[in-house]
């Protein structure tokens, strides 16, 4: 313990200003920083003991200021023996002499320093030996302690605000300014003089070239007080006439200089001889800008003051705009099938605040080289440079054959975005011009009627219609024939039970009644739903001749074409869409409807692509969930019903998708909403505009617990995963999330679909699932109400169905992907035929929720259960709508089952949370779960025990 | 016996007086006598003095004054109270506490305190030569007109198998008892005749070592070689001390002219042992001081410094040499701008010096010397040092600067570290204080918590530097016990900050050192389980 440590301490000056101090002991080795700067600094408070000072491998690194403090008081240990380096002391002692300046106050701002565009300082009264670092030493310091939060940063704000010429930097400063001057301005030397020279420029009233120039004195103390100088009392001798305070004319030489100056500054003043010149005080337009645009801030910086005109900033701060003025007669003739790349006339108009010019207009004016202009009684400003930018544009327009619909459309419906974020469009205006569109009457109303369905003219139900239509469903089929009638793409994406059958139904009558079209209409729907809508189109449509291109013995290559000759509407399925591409492709169809459509939302499946690649005349699509899908999908349909209007994917994955999926950014929303808003309509049942008289819907949760014989399974599976997750790569541990969560789910239902039993007889006390679904359908059965039930597994509903058989419910029909649709037709035949009698009937459906979640219509049944859950609330939602739809007649009961304490109930949890946002962007799947951390997981997954079945 | 004739309190109260009274390596060396279990005879006289009997390299009696401990004796030849007394005091001490506790105790490091005994040499000269039963009696030659020269022949046949002998057995104890026995030679000669001769034989003895140690070991000096040569130094010392020296230089002049010779040739050495210039000093300083000598010597060593054919080392030594007749002279600092030079010269070079200044009573110049020995006073060994700042403490008292002794204690650092501590302590000067605990890297284990307290209710900010290089230490040493010690401090950190009414340069604290260490995982860890907010 007793050896004292000698340090020898030695310094070096950085490059970058800073210090670099090492030491090392008596043997010469090198000290480790930390325990240099504990020693060094043990006792400096603001560096917490020399904690947080910066170091390197060497030594401790000071800042400027710090290192001044530390070389003049070292707040070092007491007890030890310090000896240094010839550099080390020699910073000592300028630190000394720095320290002594600045005590005594005798530093300056460097005005070579300023000049260059720094900030710098220098000393008064150099001491003898005072090296050069020390001057950047000492301007680093009081620069550092200027730019910190303490007292003195505190009071370089307030001199900030007080001289703001101290500002000024570098190429703003004026060549002409004198140091002396300098300081004065800045306020760091007292100016005697009682007055201010300012000159005014009054703006030419009836000549362009009659600008005035007039020259004032100012009062310091009072700046109100203004003294003309008549421009003939501008030289020395004007002293005498000039109406100025007695006690001022002593320092006319002052304002002598200031005029000298001027002149120096004025560049018209520079040619003629100095001092032999007078000052000019009439000046040409050209003259006026240039003292407008630039003289005026030299002659500022150079300490005149100067009044410029009131408007002089509004006409500076004018941003030119550059508008298109659509000019072609768009939507006021009969034309039809316009589509968004339909080319627009338009005119462009430069727009220089309340200004307008046209190009030839403008070109006019440029030629006259004015650059400072009274138009229509306002002052504009021309430059070269604008008319440079203005030709670009145009040049840029020009060469990309002008405007689309689509682009204009875009313009209006999402204008800022357009310009400064996607500098690969064909909208690559120089960014200093802002480009707007301006309507003409027409398109303005086209696109109102678009905004607003109420105005789109409601077109009379057909005759042809078998039935009466309810007045939004005539609104929408009118909106649709509106926008067949632009070559706009359509989106009737209205809530489930609607009736979007019966609205394109209704389009399809239209059009066949607004003159016979050359080529049939397309229908691609979901193979579950082709029975539906030829029945459907049978019941409302039956003079419509329908041609279903389905099943193996559909007409192929060149039979194709005979076999829809007089069609009006040809339906097939999804899957043939891709497999008959060569087929289907043969025609340019009339008009193509997805229903379904959310079918394509993968926008690079083969499906997708064959779908988007069909010709047609106009497209429809038709979907009950459009926003349920990730944006991409929506990018997907909206590209099959108005190619290019959304951009190319990659584009618009860039520019929106990412962005809200990471932000939620609520603008961008907006604006997607905005830009797809004109081709949606979408209306929900709740809409008060709808008089659904939709008979109500009751949901309620029926909460069961877990058998004892569920319990340990659920906790074992749960186990079981985490202890195999320890070994699991990524990819593995996915697999193995999703599996277990299916396990525990379909365990939640039944014990026996994960133990692939043989069937026994007490199934109903394994599960309580399974009890209170019998007891219920034990009371629906007795009140002769009917039932659908759906689960997400084929081995549940094939257990339901195999015990319900069993306790007499017959027929008991299940629906899953795996039912031929033969099969299927006659099943929901079968269920909604009033007439026949219950055993033939059938009361109770068993559905899978995928096969079964949407496009029937099962309304005979008015309760629905849902046996487990599905991530989605819409899903769940959409499978109930089955029965909650148009033509049901009683109140709907929905029950919805979940297992407490267990991941179902977690999931409902979740779906209630997450209930409002799916309604904007809605994860769908179950992937999510796979990403989650053990910890999540084992929150998600644990089975919390109070809920557990005690029984047994 | 001793239970029933003394007190507990007795003992202790003795105790007390021995550490004070007594040096810690004589006290170690009483204990070991004392274990060895050479203590006989212990019994109380007078109820006031303990005697026993010794056994070291003979009997000695030792006579333990339990009233004033300064006034106990021995028949030994250590002048001062002696590992007899002390193994004595143990003796008693163990009938009523723990002996191994109170030489712990002694080996604490203490406060010296003066007391003229210090000043003397440890070694007396009893003419009454210890009586050699075991050994047969010398038998020489030499009467006690015998001339200095005939001592010196005797000597050289006396010692003719010496070197054989040392290096056969332990060579430290063949010189010694060769020394020890040819004194025998002048047992019944005048007490002056005697001295000298003891001198002499004590001289040849240290020529005839540094002789050997030249020859046979190269000129490297083993630890009991150089015990041995500080033990002739010593005995030298006190011979002259104890000498009749105006009557040696009335009566004896004709041997007193030939110790002068002898004295000067020994300019003859080579200066790479220290050994005879400590002689040499020591002879010119008590026993030649007549000036013609000194004129005549200095003028021989002038000569020699500059002649300029002299060899460097030549001349080096002379002016080793001459600086002492500078001291003697009273031009101190002559002599010691010469010696500081001389790295090689630590304290004990000068101590000797010094000693006589107190003895004296010449404290200014002690007082002189100390400022001007500072370095070496601190780096001095403990024993040394010990002494040193129990004169100087005197010395100060002298002069009436009592008052400036602790603030001075600071430049014999490191040697005064405990004292220095001490004063700063009991000053409350408590920022040195902690800055003498950092400077001197003292583990934080190693400071009391009762004085850490203290400071602590006296001004806590001032353990901010304390604490927080001590964070900064555990931190360094990358493991997770040592991040969970510097958590734990700095929650008592967070606690001082808080009482401080500085929570937010506390909160600072915690969010610059969190990102300093970032990258420390079980840091950050270790971080977030202190709970600290961040």
């Amino acid at each position: 313990m007793n050896t004292v440590t000698t340090f020898v301490l030695d310094g070096e000056l950085l490059a970058d200003g800073q210090f670099l101090i090492t030491g090392k002991d008596t043997q010469g080795a090198v000290v480790d920083p930390e325990e240099l700067a504990g020693t060094l600094f043990a006792w400096d408070e603001s560096s917490y003991y020399g904690t947080f000072l910066d170091k390197n491998e060497q030594g401790v690194l000071l800042s400027p200021a710090k290192a001044l403090s530390f070389f003049v008081s070292p707040q070092w240990l007491l007890h030890r023996t310090y000896s240094s380096s010839t550099p080390f002391e020699q910073f000592t002692h300028v630190a000394g002499m720095i320290r002594e300046t600045l005590a005594q106050g005798s530093i300056a701002p460097d005005f070579s320093s300023w000049k260059k565009g720094q900030i710098g300082w220098k000393v008064m009264q150099t001491p003898d030996d005072f090296p050069e670092y020390g001057h950047r030493w000492l301007s680093l310091v009081v620069e550092e302690s200027v730019q910190g939060t303490g007292e003195i940063g505190r009071k370089w704000e307030q001199l900030l605000t007080q001289y703001p010429a101290l500002y000024a930097m570098g190429a703003e400063l004026s060549p002409h300014l004198l140091e002396q001057e300098w300081l004065q301005s800045i306020g760091w030397l007292p100016d005697t003089t009682p007055f201010r020279t300012c000159l005014q420029i009054v703006e030419a009233e009836e000549h362009p070239n009659d600008w005035q120039l007039q020259v004032y004195l100012q009062n310091r103390e009072e700046p109100d007080q203004l003294f003309l100088i008549e421009p003939h009392q501008l030289t020395a001798e004007g002293v005498a006439t000039a109406r100025i305070p007695a006690d001022w004319r002593e320092h006319w030489n002052r304002f002598r200089t200031d005029l000298a100056k001027c002149k120096e500054i004025l560049p018209w003043q520079k040619d003629t001889q100095k001092n032999q010149s007078r000052f000019l005080t009439q000046l040409t337009n050209e003259q006026a800008w240039i003292f407008l645009t630039s003289s005026s801030l030299q002659l500022v910086q150079a300490g005149i003051h100067v009044f410029l005109p009131a408007w002089w900033e509004q006409v500076r701060r004018v941003k030119p705009k550059l508008k298109a003025k659509i000019t072609s007669s768009v939507g006021a003739s009969r034309q039809s099938f316009l589509g968004v790349s339909q080319l627009m006339d338009f005119e462009w108009k430069l727009a220089l605040g309340p200004v307008e010019l046209s190009e030839e207009e403008f070109e006019e004016l440029i030629k006259q080289k004015q650059r400072l202009l009274k138009i229509r009684g306002h002052w504009v400003q021309l430059t070269p440079d604008l008319f440079l930018q203005l030709q670009e544009a145009l040049k840029k327009n020009q060469a990309k054959n002008g405007m689309t619909l689509r682009d204009v459309m875009r313009m209006h419906l999402a204008p800022t975005v357009e310009v400064e974020e996607l500098p690969d469009d064909e909208f690559d205006f120089d960014t200093s011009l802002t480009v707007e569109v301006q309507l003409n009457q027409h398109l303005q109303e086209l696109l109102n009627q678009l905004q607003e369905t109420k105005r789109v003219p409601i077109m009379e139900q057909p005759s042809t219609f078998h039935g009466t239509l309810r007045n939004y469903q005539l609104e929408g089929s009118s909106w649709l024939f509106f926008l067949r009638r632009f070559g706009l793409g359509a989106c009737l994406a209205d809530d489930m039970g609607l009736g979007k059958t019966v609205q394109f139904i209704t389009y399809l009558l239209h059009v066949k009644q607004h003159g016979p079209a050359s080529t049939p209409s397309l229908l691609i729907c979901p193979t579950s739903v082709i029975g539906n809508w030829q029945k459907e189109l049978k019941r409302f449509a039956p003079s419509l001749q329908v041609m279903i291109h389905y099943g193996n013995d559909r007409q192929k290559k060149e039979a194709f074409l005979p076999a829809i000759k007089g069609a009006d509407l040809v339906i097939t399925s999804y899957a043939l869409s891709h497999l008959d591409e060569q087929e289907l492709g043969m025609v340019t169809w009339d008009t193509i409807c997805l229903d379904e459509a959310q079918n394509i939302k993968n926008a690079y499946t083969k499906q997708a692509s064959a779908v988007r690649d069909l010709k047609a005349w106009h497209r429809i699509a038709l979907t009950g969930t459009p926003i349920e899908n990730r944006l991409s999908e929506l990018w997907s349909i909206f590209d099959f019903l108005n190619p290019g209007y959304l951009g190319s994917l990659g584009e618009f994955t860039q520019r929106f998708v990412h962005p809200i999926e990471r932000d939620q950014d609520q603008q961008l929303i907006n604006q997607v909403q905005r830009l797809i808003q004109p081709f949606l309509l979408r209306r929900v049942k709740t809409d008060p505009n709808i008089q659904l008289d939709l008979p109500d819907k009751n949901e309620s949760k029926e909460y069961v617990p877990l058998t004892t014989e569920q319990g340990a399974l659920y906790e074992t599976a749960i186990q079981d995963m985490f202890d195999r997750m320890e070994k699991a790569s990524p990819m593995e541990r996915r697999g193995l999330i999703l599996t277990t969560l299916t396990r525990l789910k379909q365990l939640c239902d039944h014990p026996a679909l994960i133990l692939k039993e043989i069937s026994t007889t007490d199934e109903a006390s394994r599960s309580h699932k399974l009890e209170r679904l019998l007891e219920l359908v034990e009371d629906i059965r007795q009140k002769k109400e009917r039932c659908l039930i759906f689960t997400q597994y084929i081995e549940m509903g094939n257990l339901l169905q195999r015990v319900l058989t069993r306790e007499g419910y017959g027929p008991v029909y299940f629906l899953n992907g795996a039912t031929k649709k033969e099969k299927r037709d006659e099943m929901i035949t079968r269920f909604q035929d009033a007439t026949l009698p219950d055993h033939e009937r059938g009361a109770i459906f068993i559905l899978s929720l995928r096969a079964g979640g949407t496009g029937l219509n099962l309304t005979e049944a008015n309760h629905v259960i849902h046996v487990d859950r599905w991530w989605n609330p819409a899903v769940e939602n959409q499978a109930t709508d089955r029965a909650h739809r148009i033509g049901q007649q009683r109140n709907v009961h929905v029950y919805k089952f979940i297992s407490l304490g267990t991941i179902e109930e977690r999931i409902d949890e979740m779906m209630e949370r997450k209930l409002s946002l799916s309604q904007q962007i809605v994860g769908t799947g179950e992937s999510w779960i796979t990403e989650l951390s053990t910890e999540e997981l084992r929150d998600l997954f644990t089975l919390r025990h109070d809920w557990l079945d005690t029984k047994g | 016996m001793l239970q029933r004739e003394l007190t507990r309190e007795q003992a202790i109260q003795v105790g007390e007086q021995i550490l004070i009274a007594v040096e810690g390596h004589i006290i170690e060396r009483g204990y070991t006598y004392f274990s060895d279990g050479v203590v006989f005879n212990t019994r109380v006289e007078q109820g006031q003095y303990l005697t026993s009997d010794v056994q070291g390299s003979e009997v000695y009696h030792a006579r333990l004054d339990m009233e004033t401990v300064q006034n106990s004796t021995c028949t030994c030849p250590y002048s001062r109270i002696c590992k007899h007394i002390a193994a004595t005091f143990f003796q008693m001490y163990s009938v009523f506490e723990n002996p191994r506790t109170f030489l712990t105790r002694s080996q604490q490091p203490r406060r010296a305190t003066f007391s003229p005994h210090l000043l003397i040499p440890a070694y007396k000269y009893s003419h009454t030569a210890p009586a050699q039963q075991d050994t047969a009696s010398v038998s020489s030659p030499l009467t006690a007109n015998s001339s200095v020269k005939e001592w010196w022949a005797f000597f050289e046949s006396w010692t003719r198998n010496l070197f054989a002998a040392m290096e056969s057995y332990r060579a430290s104890s063949e010189l010694l008892s060769s020394y020890q026995n040819v004194l025998s030679v002048a047992a019944s000669w005048p007490k002056d005749r005697a001295q000298l001769f003891v001198i002499h034989a004590n001289l040849f003895h240290l020529m005839k070592l540094t002789q050997y140690v030249k020859t046979y070991r190269q000129s490297y000096w083993f630890l009991d070689l150089v015990q041995t040569a500080e033990r002739l130094l010593d005995q030298l010392e006190g011979t002259l001390y104890f000498a009749d020296i105006p009557a040696l230089l009335t009566h004896h002049q004709d041997a007193i002219v030939d110790t002068l010779q002898l004295t000067k040739q020994l300019k003859e050495n080579e200066a790479t042992s220290l050994y005879w210039i400590f002689a040499y000093q020591m002879l010119w300083w008590m026993l030649l001081k007549k000036p013609e000598w000194m004129q005549e010597e200095i003028l021989v060593l002038d000569q020699l410094i500059n002649n300029e054919d002299r060899a460097a080392a030549e001349k080096e030594k002379g002016l080793l040499l001459r600086a002492h007749f500078h001291v003697m002279e009273k031009e101190d600092e002559a002599a010691l701008q010469i010696w500081k030079r001389m790295s090689r010269l630590n304290l004990s070079f000068y101590l000797s010096y010094m000693k006589s200044f107190a003895r004296n009573g010449e404290w200014q110049r002690f007082l002189d010397w100390t400022a001007s020995l500072t370095s070496l006073i601190g780096q001095a060994e403990t024993q040394q040092y010990r002494l040193v700042i129990a004169i100087w403490q005197e010395a100060m008292q002298q002069v009436g600067r009592s008052a400036e002794c602790g603030a001075k204690l600071k430049q014999f650092l490191p040697s005064s570290y405990h004292e220095y501590a001490a004063y700063l302590y009991e000053e409350r000067q408590f920022q040195q204080w902690i800055d003498l605990q950092m400077s001197f890297q003292v583990p934080m284990a190693d400071i009391s918590v009762v004085q850490v307290k203290e400071i602590e209710e006296a001004d806590p900010t001032l353990l901010f530097p304390f604490y927080l290089r001590e964070v900064n230490r555990l931190i360094a040493e990358r493991n997770r016990t040592a991040y969970k010690e510097a958590i734990k401090l700095m929650k008592k950190v967070r606690t001082i900050y808080n009482r401080a009414n500085q929570d937010a340069r506390w909160e600072r604290y915690v969010e610059q050192l969190s990102a300093k260490h970032n990258r420390l995982r079980a840091f950050q860890e270790e971080l977030r389980r202190g709970n600290f907010n961040l």
